[in-house]
């Protein structure tokens, strides 16, 4: 449903409210965030009570640009996987308890991380290992799992297991709203090839998880962490207003001064392309704004991963011989549990980061076959594994 | 009609693409069947319906001169849905090219004398430009115009390689005169000019050699020849970068067909990821490339300072993904692909020469290097 002149209007007003009757500077922020969410401006689409007014969600983006200029707090930006996954998934999934009992913390500023990677299932996400046994009112987990962001901050975490072995992957997993207190839950810290750790492995060992946290039908999990992981995908496809490997090309160009006319063609090329790409993201929010959606966040996903790569080894070129050294492997993160930023980050790291950008969030060979297959409908592969059981499947 | 690539669009702009489609499915020809004869041999009964029955020549022109009083918009749409049908016509040349440039050299009394035919489709256009790779600067002009008894111009020079150069009515020719001040000049009147059809690449357009030997033109009078001139071949960049994407949008759609309808090892081979993973890549180039032509020709409709460099994105985008969706669309083809019967020679070799025409990718990337300050 797109935004109409009318209900903007009254978000405006509403946000104008919120701010005189909660100014930023003299609000402590989970009072500002509580008055947010109680004035319906936290999802502007969910429920009344539930942080929304059932509104268009294309108003959200106004709101938080107003609460941007005013310099309030920003929910989206600080508790980005709380707010942009873990929320839409107890929204569509949650029963009307579990979204009272977790909507207006999580907007306050619980963070939620994801559980979902393992060693052994990262592009088959289905094929997790991690079990839950039913144990009276509870569930009992035990697994590992890994690439999670955030999880020494989080409260809660996405959780997928498997509860039905007997079944084939997809049909025998459940979701879970993890505390990520409980005892059993240990969390060690996952070094990249940057030096940094911006993920963790989650030891999972016998956690008790009570049956009012699964979110969703028991074995009915898969379709909950899609919900979740369409989300996802929309969070990397979207960000076209940071800066970038074209900025930081461009500032090492004017500072190296290079002679190499190769280096200002790449840069001319790199720039066309993320002028590209950012054209294409802009007129496809519009697209969506208006209804109709299309392919743009597995095809904006795959661009920008192929142009941060790109982008960062010309970068590296750019610097000639300072691209033999590196800053410090052992340093601390600008930011815990965040990518390093291109405004602000050595171009060295920038570069070893970028690698991962064609990996998470789903590879670009798995985007691939979902542009090929959903987008343009082509046949999948044959799949040898998906209705064999997974107590059968080996490997 | 499947245009779900323009979901967006105005319902008036939507009614006149099913227009200029359904004219074409009707009656242009297809396939192989553009390989017979002359190259570029335009249907000129089609030719006028489009003229006459939709008022292509005259989209762009203003109402208080007897056109529709739309935009580049509207002449993109166009050359887009004959991109699609790989229709040879004069419509570059004369209507994005020679039209234009008259509009924006502003002389009343070449519009009066020329315009109309023009409109009607009765008369075609073409522009001498010295170099179609090096883009529409004419500060090469080998034509030199010398001062006739009276207040005419007799043009001495050769140009090759001009499009539709052999059955054009009326040539715009830049050419220097004495004084060494390079304006246009108008050529009706076909003694002392001798034209030779030239064997073209691509099948669907037709060049030619154009020699004046002292032929009869008048002069345009434009009080900034080069402004008009660059103007007006942004206008018609955005047209050619359009007409590019309707050229590989074709050959895309039919590549995708044929890879879910081709068996080979027991499935279809759009089931193997390698043709999965070309064809995807191929959708996000076109997507690029289509993004950067909406934006365009955005900037031309409100007059954004930045348009001139945004014409030059659009162009090196849509030529440069173009050819290159066409490539991999016809790899998709296999052996059929490389074939003289099948279809996807025809668009590839269409999509090649558009790379070159009103500038080859270099040109525009120095534009933009330049407009960035490298």
């Amino acid at each position: 449903m797109p935004a109409t002149e009318e209900n903007l209007a009254l978000i405006r007003k509403q946000v104008v409210r919120l701010l005189t009757e909660n100014p930023p500077e003299d609000t402590p922020r989970s009072d500002f965030l509580g008055a947010q969410f109680d004035a319906g401006l936290a999802w502007v689409a969910f429920p009344e009570g539930l942080g929304g007014q059932e509104l268009p969600h294309e108003l959200q983006r106004e709101v938080f640009r107003l609460l941007d200029e005013a310099g309030a707090p920003n929910a989206q930006v600080s508790n980005r996987l709380a707010y942009s996954m873990g929320a839409p998934s107890v929204q569509t999934w949650g029963s009307e308890e579990q979204k009272l009992r977790y909507l207006r913390p999580l907007f306050l500023g619980e963070r939620w991380c994801q559980l979902f990677s393992e060693p052994g299932a990262g592009s088959d996400l289905a094929a997790v290992n991690t079990r839950a046994v039913r144990d009276g009112a509870d569930w009992i987990v035990t697994g590992q799992k890994v690439w999670t962001s955030m999880a020494e901050l989080s409260g809660r975490g996405m959780l997928l297991a498997r509860t039905d072995a007997s079944q084939p992957k997809h049909q025998g997993l459940t979701y879970f709203v993890l505390d990520m207190s409980a005892p059993g839950v240990e969390i060690r810290p996952l070094r990249q090839m940057t030096g940094e750790a911006e993920f963790s492995e989650v030891y999972l060992t016998e956690v008790r998880v009570s049956d009012q946290d699964r979110l969703g039908p028991v074995n009915g999990g898969w379709k909950v962490a899609l919900s979740t992981l369409m989300n996802e995908r929309d969070m990397f496809g979207t960000k076209t207003t940071e800066a970038g490997p074209v900025e930081v090309a461009m500032r090492l160009y004017h500072e190296e001064r290079p002679r190499d006319p190769s280096l200002r063609s790449r840069l001319v090329d790199l720039w066309v392309r993320g002028q590209s790409l950012r054209l294409y993201a802009a007129q496809a929010a519009a697209r969506s704004a208006a209804g109709t959606p299309g392919p743009e966040g597995s095809l904006s996903k795959v661009g920008f991963a192929e142009l941060n790569k790109l982008g960062y080894e010309l970068c590296l070129d750019l610097l000639g011989d300072e691209a033999l050294l590196y800053g410090d492997y052992d340093a601390e993160p600008a930011v815990l549990g965040s990518p390093p930023r291109a405004d602000t980050a050595d171009p060295r790291l920038l570069f070893l980061r970028s690698r991962a950008n064609s990996i998470e969030g789903g590879t670009t060979e798995i985007m691939r076959n979902i542009i090929g297959e959903r987008v343009l409908g082509l046949a999948p592969e044959p799949r040898i594994d998906k209705n064999v059981p997974f107590a059968e499947l080996r490997g | 009609m499947d245009t779900k690539e323009h979901v967006l669009e105005s319902e008036e702009h939507q009614a006149l693409r099913h227009a200029v489609r359904r004219l074409l499915e009707r009656h242009g020809k297809g396939g192989a069947d553009l390989t017979d004869g002359q190259a570029g041999q335009v249907d000129l009964d089609l030719w006028g319906r489009l003229a006459n029955e939709i008022g292509v020549c005259g989209l762009a022109v203003p109402e208080d001169l007897d056109g529709a009083g739309f935009g580049a918009r509207e002449l993109a749409l166009v050359a887009e849905e004959l991109g699609r049908r790989l229709l040879p016509s004069p419509f570059l040349p004369s209507v994005a090219m020679g039209t234009q440039l008259l509009l924006e050299a502003g002389d009343p009394a070449a519009l009066e004398a020329h315009l109309p035919a023009l409109l009607s489709g009765t008369r075609r256009a073409t522009v001498l430009l010295p170099h179609h790779g090096d883009g529409w600067s004419v500060e090469e002009t080998d034509i030199a115009a010398v001062r006739d008894d009276g207040s005419g111009y007799r043009l001495r020079g050769r140009v090759t390689r001009v499009l539709d150069g052999h059955a054009a009515d009326l040539l715009i020719v830049p050419a220097r005169a004495e004084d060494g001040t390079v304006d246009l000049y108008l050529v009706t009147e076909f003694i002392d000019v001798a034209r030779r059809a030239q064997p073209s690449l691509d099948h669907t357009r037709a060049f030619a050699e154009v020699i004046l030997d002292g032929c009869a033109a008048v002069r345009v009078a434009a009080p900034d020849a080069a402004g008009a001139i660059d103007r007006a071949m942004s206008v018609a960049a955005v047209c050619l970068a359009a007409e590019q994407l309707g050229v590989a949008q074709h050959l895309f759609d039919a590549a995708v067909k044929y890879a879910k309808d081709r068996h080979q090892f027991g499935r279809p081979i759009g089931s193997f990821q390698a043709v999965k993973h070309k064809l995807a890549d191929s959708l996000l180039e076109l997507e690029l490339a289509r993004a950067t032509v909406n934006d365009a020709l955005g900037q031309l409709e409100s007059g954004d300072p930045s348009a001139r460099r945004a014409v030059s994105v659009a162009k090196l985008v849509s030529s440069e993904a173009g050819y290159v969706v066409c490539a991999n669309a016809m790899q998709v083809f296999g052996g059929i692909g490389v074939t003289w019967e099948h279809e996807a020679h025809l668009y590839f070799k269409r999509a090649s020469t558009n790379r070159v025409l009103l500038g080859r990718p270099g040109v525009h990337r120095e534009l933009i290097a330049s407009s960035l300050s490298l």
